[in-house]
């Protein structure tokens, strides 16, 4: 019941008892037709909830297939077309549908509900959504509102049908991401990489005195008449070169909306950085490292390689349980508000029954219990508590907040207030960072065969001044003949640009955006110094400009210069 | 007005249908009462006031509920007493006029949250039926079609009001009312007593309704909802010993976590043995 009938049903038994006890006749009966009206409006309504709704037919087309098609591209765009028919000849009026969507979908186009006033046969609607960042997707179902003609009452019910996609990272066209630097004359076939080591090549590396055990046929016999002694010819490397990529999975790196965070902005330029690789028929590993330790995938080629290596991407991006928190007002407010939408008739005291208790005593303190109560029944049906888990879920803040949290995130809702609180942290998180990155880079120089280019992608900007940290496991990796390209990913997704735009109109946000453009500014030229230093290559990524750099490093890296100009 | 828009008027559920309806239905009862209260007292016309602005007030918030206060009101104050059964010519006009406006005025209000559409709109929308050729061509198309969908949807308060008068009927009259000696006994006024029979004889079928709807809303009920409802009932019976239980152990958790030297392992610090 709505608060209009409840005052119309108040205002009825008074007017007739009023009415009876004074005897006044139409008053009475005015107020007896009220309740009436009321009464048949009430059994209308409960017919249409009890016998009508669970006749309905719901068929959603994901671009066209009533199938799901199991994955999904991030930054791509997804028809989204919903069909309801009813198994009876026709829907109710006063049905309102709504699809339920999870942050990483954001509909760009058409509405995602539906609202009926009178009586149809079938109805649909159909919307377009943008898909934000690489991970999942989840359709969990539909939320149906069914109210009656008048407004007078009102129910909320859930129609699940769970629809889970695998979203897979967006990545650079090959095409607009090759570098502009001018490539060796002569090209080797695919995979044949010419390296700055000796060996069987085609391509003269360098001469060298001749020293016994060489091969007669190497020695260059004018070289040597001209120097009045023996030299030997040593030609470079032709090999495959594997490229093994490194990302970040740390907690910093996963705060933010989806398609916003840094993991994000890492995921898509490793993605581009393998497929350039794998077009030019290079063999690409990775390995992604987060507080759950390191996962690794074994380097290979081809499309195969590319599509394992961009479903592990996949995985990856998907947020882990996260962080404890302490419990919030912020935090109940996003977990009651989830639970109206997909377990309303949870909610209905008559089915979950709340316990008496004399205390709180303070009316906002007893809501504040009563709603914690409610929700508490539905954690344990959820996650299969026990009553004696539900008592504690009421009074223990700990086990609210950790099952708040892995709920709100089971349900597909980014790291962000109020699930993970965001507050500065870059220090320790930093360092976290390059300790995880280090185990992982020592593994994989154990892991290596021979020279290897290193894509590091790791939000190392918090911790530019503390990088020593991370240097000895970059030397180990440069002192193997390994190449290491670090891309350090920015917050604002934009490359930090030293002049300040006067021709921009001086707001806030803008102010602001310049101020952390000078800082990420300033961070970066430490961190490339101290990396430089070293022998490694570092660049911000974010914009196609940043990635096509990437790529122009990537292939110097390859191809065994140092610089673009061409020497060795 | 696009054409949509233009084919869309007054084919049913329309909200200038109700807002025209909603509008007529404010007249007519607006013409009622001010029978009703031209005494030529002034109190007659400030309460014209007061109906006027409670219907003028419908346009932005619902005022079902007042509106049928005013009624009753009226209808308190100037209905002669000892009317009982005593059905005036105006009298189904007094059920059924101000149910039909709160009828109206419910729809209206409904779909225009619904629609989320600002007053002004729906207002230039109801003027273009008159203004614009158009549309006008078009209403008159619909109206005979819209006039009935409006009428069918009125009648249920048609037959509702029938069956009030039916019941009405059944109320006990007078000093034949059986059970005389009781009134006498417990010194009731006869009016006193048709109230608690027909208080008692509503709530008997109210209970009889209700116990069936009961049992239907349980025999549909979910897996969830019945795992729920278990739940919940069980940590009812059992509520006070399982919060005793849990607030002590909650309480030597904290004791056992405050006393516990940082150096150890966090699992060593928060498993008690007694836990369970």
């Amino acid at each position: 019941m709505t608060a209009r009938s409840r005052w119309l049903v108040l205002l009825g038994i008074c007017g007739f008892a009023i009415g009876i006890m004074l005897n006044k006749h139409t008053l009475a009966w005015l107020s007896l037709t009220t309740l009436l009206w009321i009464f048949v409006e009430w059994l209308r309504f409960y017919w249409q909830v009890w016998v009508e709704l669970p006749q309905l037919r719901i068929t959603r087309l994901i671009n066209g297939q009533t199938e799901a098609t199991r994955f999904l591209w991030a930054g791509r765009k997804v028809d989204v077309s919903v069909l309801i028919t009813s198994a009876n000849a026709t829907i109710g009026g006063g049905i309102k549908i709504r699809e339920c969507l999870p942050e990483n979908l954001l509909v760009v186009d058409g509405s995602r509900q539906v609202s009926l006033f009178s009586r149809q046969s079938s109805v649909s609607f159909s919307y377009q959504a943008l898909v934000r960042g690489a991970g999942e997707a989840v359709l969990p179902g539909y939320q149906v509102t069914v109210e009656d003609a008048q407004g007078f009452f009102a129910v909320d019910r859930f129609i699940a049908d769970e629809k889970r996609f695998r979203v897979l990272p967006a990545f650079a066209a090959v095409n607009e991401s090759q570098p502009i630097v001018k490539r060796l004359n002569s090209l080797p076939q695919h995979g044949i990489h010419r390296m700055q080591r000796a060996g069987l090549g085609s391509e003269l590396l360098e001469l060298r005195e001749y020293v016994p055990g060489d091969p007669p046929k190497s020695i260059a016999w004018k070289v040597s008449a001209r120097r009045q002694t023996l030299m030997t010819r040593q030609y470079e490397s032709e090999v495959p070169v594997r490229v093994m990529l490194f990302v970040d999975g740390s907690i910093s790196a996963r705060i933010g909306g989806f398609g916003c965070r840094l993991l994000d902005q890492m995921i898509y330029v490793t993605g581009s950085v393998a497929k350039s690789a794998v077009s030019v028929g290079d063999p690409v590993g990775a390995y992604f490292f987060d507080e759950r330790g390191t996962k690794r995938i074994a380097a290979s080629g081809g499309d195969k390689g590319f599509y394992r290596l961009l479903e592990g991407l996949s995985d990856f991006a998907v947020n882990p349980p996260p962080p404890a928190q302490r419990l919030s007002p912020a935090l109940m407010a996003a977990i009651t508000r989830l639970c109206g939408e997909r377990f309303p008739e949870l909610l209905d005291p008559k089915v979950n029954q709340v316990p008496f208790t004399w205390t709180p005593i303070r009316p906002a303190k007893r809501r504040e219990r009563y709603q914690r109560s409610l929700l508490a029944g539905i954690l344990a049906e959820a996650y299969k508590l026990s009553p004696t888990q539900v008592l504690e879920l009421i009074h223990d803040d700990n086990m609210m907040a950790n099952y708040a949290q892995r709920f709100l995130a089971d349900a597909g809702i980014s790291w962000m207030d109020p699930l993970v609180q965001s507050r500065d942290r870059g220090f320790h998180d930093g360092m976290a960072t390059m300790e995880f990155l280090s185990k992982a880079l020592a593994e994989s120089v154990a892991h290596a065969r021979d020279n290897e280019v290193y894509v590091i992608t790791a939000n190392l900007l918090e911790c530019a001044t503390n990088i020593s940290h991370l240097l000895p496991a970059v030397k180990m990796a440069l002192a193997r003949h390994h190449r290491v390209v670090f891309i350090v990913p920015t917050p604002t997704f934009r490359r930090p640009s030293a002049n300040l735009q006067s021709d921009q109109p001086v707001t806030v946000e803008s102010l602001l955006n310049q101020a952390q453009d000078l800082r990420t500014k300033e961070l970066t030229s430490r961190l490339q110094s101290a990396l430089h230093r070293v022998g490694a290559r570092v660049s911000l990524s974010g914009e196609e400009e940043a990635i096509r750099m990437v790529m122009a490093e990537t292939a110097l890296a390859r191809n065994g210069r140092v610089s673009q100009a061409g020497a060795r | 007005m696009d054409s949509h828009n233009k084919q869309k008027l007054l084919e049913g559920d329309d909200e200038v249908v109700w807002a025209g309806f909603y509008a007529l239905m404010a007249i007519v009862v607006s013409v009622l009462f001010f029978f009703q209260f031209s005494t030529g007292e002034e109190v007659g016309l400030s309460l014209s006031f007061i109906f006027l602005s409670l219907v003028i007030l419908t346009l932005k918030r619902w005022t079902g509920a007042f509106l049928i206060m005013f009624s009753q009101a009226s209808l308190l104050l100037m209905e002669t007493p000892n009317s009982y059964q005593q059905t005036t010519e105006f009298g189904p006009l007094w059920v059924l006029l101000p149910l039909g406006l709160l009828l109206a005025a419910s729809r209206y209000r409904l779909l225009q949250e619904r629609n989320a559409i600002p007053i002004a709109k729906s207002v230039s929308k109801l003027t273009s039926i008159v203004t614009d050729v158009n549309v006008s061509a078009t209403v008159s198309k619909n109206a005979a079609a819209a006039f009935w969908h409006t009428l069918r949807t009125g009648a249920v308060i048609f037959l509702c009001g029938t069956a009030a008068w039916f019941l009405m009927l059944f109320v006990p009259v007078g000093k034949s009312t059986v059970g005389l000696s009781s009134l006498r006994e417990f010194s009731l006024q006869p009016s006193g007593y048709r109230l608690l029979m027909l208080g008692l004889s509503f709530f008997a079928a109210y209970l009889v309704i209700w116990i069936f709807v009961s049992w239907l809303a349980w025999r549909r009920i979910t897996p969830s909802q019945a795992s729920v409802f278990l739940r919940s009932v069980f940590v009812n019976y059992y509520h006070r010993d399982l919060r005793m239980f849990i607030l002590k152990r909650m309480k030597l958790r904290k004791a056992r976590t405050r006393t516990a030297s940082p150096a150890l392992p966090l699992e060593t610090q928060t498993g008690l043995p007694g836990d369970i």
